[in-house]
């Protein structure tokens, strides 16, 4: 009887160990990387968004919805040098997804290079919808009306790794029936391709896009916000 | 039977061990202030980078990277000018890259990396130009 029950627990402890066992050599043939999770980090304390006595606040949020992904525009606030705002996007994963290409359009005038972002880390809840979000500010050249104002978020994309993983791109191109063919030099601090195969038509510069858009994640929009502020 | 029990549970023991050995290769391969002045790649600290921030500068895409595994920031700077252009990317105070060579649109050069528990004080800055840009960048910079 007690060589029973001993056998018993030793094939119990058997399956427990082969279970462990193969979710382990699961995870590790998936690729997984095991990283602490940042959900509850802060931001680091910097100067990104700066405020001052002429500083105006907008309407409390605006929504836009594009390309499958809702997107929340809040927290806008007009100073003399500066247009801050906070964007919140209802991504398919968790990764570090940021405005890749926006415009700042105020009466005949186009601002495109002079903002920034700043990923807020984590997933949030935003109207019952788990949301990435990012600060993102604009400079503002002197005497800019926002009489007649919208901001276009043309796309919004993860950034690429250091490194990427150049036949996974390709396999990408290839099966999205792009015709181009690359290689990558792989630097000890670069990253660097060369396109060995590009149809007629297109030119290096726009097959180089092509292909730099294969090592990270884009979701095209646009996403149009109508922000007039009387001044 | 015990016997044979006990050698399929060695057995198993092993092939966890074997996988665990494997995991830790794959992590990084350095901690805290000891991945100052290393490679966020060869340390495989990039394999949790994070894009903090980031700016559009004459033709330079300036982030500052960060490692939420090894707690660590580092500079990258993209060429998206257009055209072949030299490019640098500075952690301001501590690390640059430059590039020996023009390189192309969407071409990255990154700086090494370094510790930070907050991230207080670690600021990106890069550029790119049609000529050799062989010392540390101070402006412009994120945040």
């Amino acid at each position: 009887m007690k060589n029973k029950n001993y056998t018993k627990t030793a094939y119990l402890s058997l399956i427990g160990l082969l279970v462990i066992a193969l979710v382990g050599v699961g995870l590790l043939l998936s690729g997984a990387v095991f990283a602490k999770p940042n959900g509850d980090e802060a931001a680091p304390a910097s100067p990104f968004l700066k405020e001052d006595a002429n500083t105006q606040s907008g309407p409390a949020a605006y929504t836009a919805e594009a390309g499958g992904v809702w997107m929340q525009l809040s927290d806008l606030k007009v100073s003399s040098a500066q247009l801050s705002f906070k964007l919140c996007y209802e991504v398919p994963f968790e990764s570090d997804w940021a405005a890749d290409r926006m415009a700042l359009i105020a009466g005949e005038r186009e601002l495109r290079d002079q903002y920034a972002t700043m990923l807020l880390e984590g997933m949030t809840q935003v109207e019952g919808r788990s949301v990435q979000c990012t600060l993102n500010r604009f400079q503002l050249p002197a005497g800019i009306s926002f009489a007649d104002a919208r901001i276009v978020i043309e796309r919004i994309a993860t950034s690429a790794p250091e490194q990427p993983d150049c036949e996974a791109a390709q396999q990408k191109l290839l099966q999205s029936g792009v015709p181009i063919r690359f290689t990558c030099q792989h630097g000890e601090y670069s990253f660097g391709f060369e396109v060995l195969e590009k149809p007629a038509e297109m030119s290096e510069l726009e097959a180089r896009s092509v292909v730099s858009d294969a090592f990270h994640d884009v979701i095209t929009g646009p996403w149009v916000f109508e922000v007039s502020m009387e001044q | 039977m015990s016997s044979k029990i006990y050698l399929l549970i060695i057995f198993i023991g092993a092939i966890m061990v074997l996988g665990i050995g494997v995991l830790t290769v794959e992590a990084a391969t350095c901690s805290g202030s000891g991945c100052n002045g290393l490679n966020p790649n060869s340390t495989g600290c990039d394999a949790t980078a994070i894009r903090l921030y980031s700016t559009t500068s004459n033709g330079a895409f300036i982030e500052l990277r960060k490692s939420t595994e090894c707690s660590t920031f580092w500079a990258r700077t993209t060429n998206v000018s257009g055209i072949n252009k030299y490019a640098n990317a500075t952690l301001k105070y501590y690390y640059y890259t430059a590039s020996s060579a023009p390189i192309g649109n969407g071409e990255k050069v990154y700086s090494a990396q370094r510790y930070s528990a907050d991230g207080a004080g670690m600021y990106a800055c890069g550029m790119v130009s049609n000529s050799p840009i062989n010392s540390m960048v101070y402006s412009p910079c994120v945040p």
